[in-house]
């Protein structure tokens, strides 16, 4: 049996070749090789480190629900940082853990300048814009409180402001605690590919299409110009759209490093992620279909290109990845498990050379200490990550799953604008 | 009539015998078998609080007479005036008889007075003799209360004896502690002395309040204010805040107001329900001095008598309490001493053990919630070597002085308690190394001020050893 397929697939001209394949040639190799290829060579001839400006007057703005027990240590972390004297701004949101008390005693020995707190819990967006009013600073850079900051990460994340189109600058996130479990060593590879890699790729291309939530850096014009954040869930991805479409750049800073702990069960993982996914739906084909439409004023190029960049890759790839898994059982019978062997095979090589290129242009050589790791996740991702997508997706578009999400408030929710 | 001129008239009463018939009236109430009874009025002297021009011309009714001399024997005070007050509790404090009973003809002796003579006639006085009687006859079957280390506690069994009370607490808004024990008037500190009594089980405590202090002088005559947490301003303005649902505005209510009602101020919606379109979840002060924003203003206390500010959570609390006899109590006063439990006289402001390791305990939070630095000082006397070799009056003694020669290095805000052979200080923003420079200055001192060679152990704790003296103390 092994020897036949041997032989067969010796035997492939290119055209079997590609029908065989299609799926990996129009979707995987692009987003493995031609990017991976097209960044490795470019951090090869890395610029030097930008420095901070300190001219900037810097607001960090903090909501958060029940954040009480990391909130002191997060707001002690950014006061460490090499770019001082920037204002903090910590709202809480509702929270019914101890947060309002850690919060006001932080302002009362004035580590954080304003501390703000609602009784009932109105969403992240809503926290934030009622941060936005009382923060000071031209630039204000926004972060989930449960994450955690390389000393020069502030620095390194407003010092692209210093050209006056950037509106927002999403920082680095790298996964805190990797060793918790396989699934967060899984996501530590990921994290490193799709976004230490990956927005590179976009950054390059003048595509960045979010400042993530978890920690970005917003020119406070361009945030009051276009009204704040908008309610959620994927609200940072909103914010981004709405800045490019009012013409701001919005630029990815690959040295503004940020920790961040991830889902360490496969239930929590999947919650997380189909979140994630029905945003894709909800703001990105429903609420900003518009985009494309050429005879809008705003219409611009590469906002189309890199929302279809998104799309591609995000929604179509891993559709059709079971397209192609089902098009195989029903075209090649049982010989379709040799050629998912084989596919199989590719995903790991294809991510393995993925992660050492995002591991060296991150320069976080530790973490090739995940390298026997990459197999299982090329796998996990391939086969699960991309069945949970596909089944967001499909949720989204048919029942509109996103507004019944519990990251926002149901009350608030209902009465958010459907898209 | 002025209650002087009251006085005055009785005191120059010619007609004797309505008093004596008086007398003889009350007499034939009593209880047959109450010898006490039959010795107050048959033979009572009464201490006359009234002023010196009285003195010469107070008369003897009988057997029944009044003496203005402080020092001789006495069964009964008078005190007229308002005036006669701070005489009283200076007296008290030295008197032979401390306990009497006390006929005021004002209200100003508050619970101390036995009976407040309204109408100052011949039968109104002695109907006030007659009502005391049964406190008297308490008073008599009691031995005297002697000078020393015990007369305070053994003062105030005696009051809560005597009189069948318990010894409230009060509110007392002239001074810093803002309560106090009217029963124990003249009793200077009296709390201290309490609460020895009850950690003793010669008194039974009953809640009464928990006042908060103030850090920098210990007073209770503190205000609550409200104040910016930047800049401790009062100037606070306090506004709602409105959410809007649908776009994920919140802002100030100023902000939404027009005149139409509440319009977004970002996508120009009016709100029109509550609970559907907006809600209000919360409110925001602002400062009027710095322009700081909050959640909350600070709740802090201002003091009355330094004007030190305190912050609310971090202030400390005293409890007071009220207190009954216990039978030990009444055993300890039918003695006439106290038992034993080390050679604190009381009244020395040390602290109760409780209220020590109540106050230790806030420093330790503020330690690890602020990083301020505290300490224990624990000084251990070698009362077994010092009283082998200079007898337990000898020894008492001794340690006593020690004691008053130690605290006399410890700050205002250092807190102290006397321990059964020894005493321990809760050290105020002193750290290990601090509190080791104050005990070796204390052993200096007193190996130049105590003429006996004193074995004296200093130990200094610190962070969780803290916790483990204050369970090895109190027990708990």
């Amino acid at each position: 049996m092994l020897s036949d397929s041997v032989s067969l697939f010796s035997e492939l001209s290119l055209p079997m070749f590609l029908a065989m394949f299609w799926h990996a040639v129009i979707f995987e190799i692009p987003r493995f090789f031609v990017s991976v290829l097209v960044v490795a060579g470019a951090r090869c001839m890395r610029p030097p480190r930008l420095q901070g400006q300190r001219s900037h007057k810097i607001s960090i703005l903090l909501p958060g629900h029940n954040e009480g027990a990391s909130l002191r240590k997060t707001v002690e972390g950014l006061r460490e940082q090499t770019l001082g004297d920037a204002q903090m701004v910590v709202v809480d949101d509702g929270s019914t853990d101890d947060m309002a008390t850690v919060g006001r005693q932080l302002q009362r020995e004035g580590t954080v300048q304003c501390f703000l707190s609602t009784g009932l819990r109105g969403g992240k967006s809503a926290a934030a814009n009622l941060g936005l009013i009382h923060t000071s600073g031209d630039i204000i850079i926004i972060a989930d409180i449960d994450t955690s900051f390389d000393r020069d990460a502030i620095e390194q994340i407003v010092a692209p402001f210093s050209d006056p189109r950037v509106g927002a600058v999403s920082g680095n996130i790298a996964v805190r605690n990797k060793r918790a479990s396989l699934l967060s060593r899984f996501q530590a590879i990921q994290y490193l590919q799709s976004i230490s890699l990956g927005r590179m790729v976009t950054n390059m291309l003048d595509t960045v299409f979010i400042a993530s939530g978890a920690f970005a850096a917003f020119r406070k014009e361009a945030l009051v110009s276009i009204g704040g954040w908008e309610v959620g869930p994927g609200e940072d991805a909103d914010i981004t759209i709405k800045l490019r479409r009012a013409g701001w750049a919005v630029r990815f800073q690959p040295d503004a490093w940020a920790l961040t702990d991830v889902p360490e069960t496969l239930g929590a993982l999947v919650r997380q992620r189909l979140r994630w996914n029905r945003s894709l739906i909800r703001i990105r084909v429903r609420k900003f279909r518009g985009m494309f439409n050429p005879f809008l004023p705003n219409f611009s190029l590469k906002n189309v290109l890199g929302t279809a960049d998104i799309l591609f890759f995000q929604a179509l790839l891993p559709a059709g990845f079971f397209v192609y898994l089902i098009w195989l059982f029903g075209y090649y019978g049982v010989f379709a498990w040799t050629i998912i062997l084989v596919v199989s095979m590719a995903y790991i090589i294809a991510s393995t050379v993925s992660f050492i290129a995002a591991v060296s242009v991150a320069g976080h050589y530790g973490d090739l200490r995940l390298l026997p790791y990459v197999p299982g996740y090329a796998l996990f991702n391939a086969y699960v990550l991309r069945a949970v997508s596909v089944y967001a997706y499909l949720d989204e578009l048919m029942f509109r799953k996103s507004y019944q999400d519990t990251y926002v408030p149901s009350r608030v929710l209902k009465q958010a604008d459907k898209f | 009539m002025s209650k002087s001129e009251a006085v005055n008239a009785y005191a120059i009463y010619e007609t004797q015998d309505a008093v004596q018939g008086a007398v003889t009236a009350a007499n034939s109430a009593r209880p047959k078998d109450s010898s006490a009874h039959a010795k107050i009025l048959d033979d009572a002297k009464i201490l006359c609080f009234a002023p010196e021009r009285l003195a010469a011309s107070l008369p003897t009714f009988g057997r029944l007479r009044f003496v203005t001399d402080r020092a001789s024997h006495f069964d009964l005070i008078i005190a007229e005036t308002e005036d006669d007050i701070g005489d009283f509790e200076t007296f008290v404090a030295q008197s032979g008889n401390p306990a009497a009973p006390l006929i005021a003809f004002s209200q100003d002796f508050g619970e101390r007075a036995d009976f407040v003579l309204k109408d100052p006639s011949p039968n109104a006085l002695v109907s006030a003799i007659t009502s005391l009687l049964p406190i008297y006859a308490r008073l008599v079957e009691l031995p005297a209360i002697p000078r020393g280390v015990d007369r305070n506690g053994l003062l105030a069994l005696s009051l809560a004896y005597t009189r069948e009370r318990k010894i409230g607490a009060e509110w007392r808004p002239e001074h810093a502690e803002a309560i106090g024990y009217p029963l124990l008037r003249g009793m200077d500190n009296p709390r201290p002395v309490l609460e020895r009594l009850a950690d003793a089980g010669l008194l039974e405590r009953q809640f009464c309040q928990r006042l908060h202090l103030c850090r920098h002088c210990n007073s209770s005559r503190i205000f609550a204010r409200e104040v910016c947490i930047s800049c401790r301003s009062s100037n606070l303005t306090e506004s709602a805040l409105v959410h809007h649902y649908a776009c994920g505005t919140q802002a100030s209510q100023t902000d939404f107001e027009q005149r139409e009602g509440y319009v977004c101020p970002k996508c120009n919606k009016k709100l029109r329900h509550y609970g559907v379109d907006y809600d209000k979840p919360g409110a925001v002060f602002s400062c009027g001095c710095c322009g700081a924003s909050m959640a909350e203003p600070d709740v802090g206390f201002t003091c009355s008598g330094c004007g030190g500010y305190t912050c609310g959570e971090e202030s400390e609390t005293r409890d007071w309490y009220h207190y009954s006899l216990l039978p030990d109590g009444l055993a300890a006063l039918r003695a006439g001493k106290l038992p034993r439990t080390g050679f604190d006289d009381g009244q020395s402001g040390r602290l109760s053990l409780r209220d020590f390791k109540l106050i230790t305990q806030s420093r330790l939070r503020d330690m690890r919630r602020h990083g301020r630095p505290m300490s224990v000082l624990k000084l251990d006397f070698d009362t077994a070597d010092l009283e082998e070799r200079i007898g337990r009056r000898g020894m008492l003694n001794v340690c006593a002085f020690a004691l008053e020669i130690a605290v006399q290095d410890f700050h205002e805000s250092d807190v102290t308690t006397s321990l059964p052979r020894g005493l321990a200080v809760c050290l105020a923003d002193t750290d290990a190394a601090g509190a080791a420079d104050v005990g070796e200055g204390i052993m200096a001192k007193l190996r130049a001020a105590v003429g006996v060679t004193m074995n004296i152990d200093t130990k200094v704790f610190e962070g969780e050893q803290i916790d483990g003296l204050l369970k090895e103390l109190c027990g708990c």
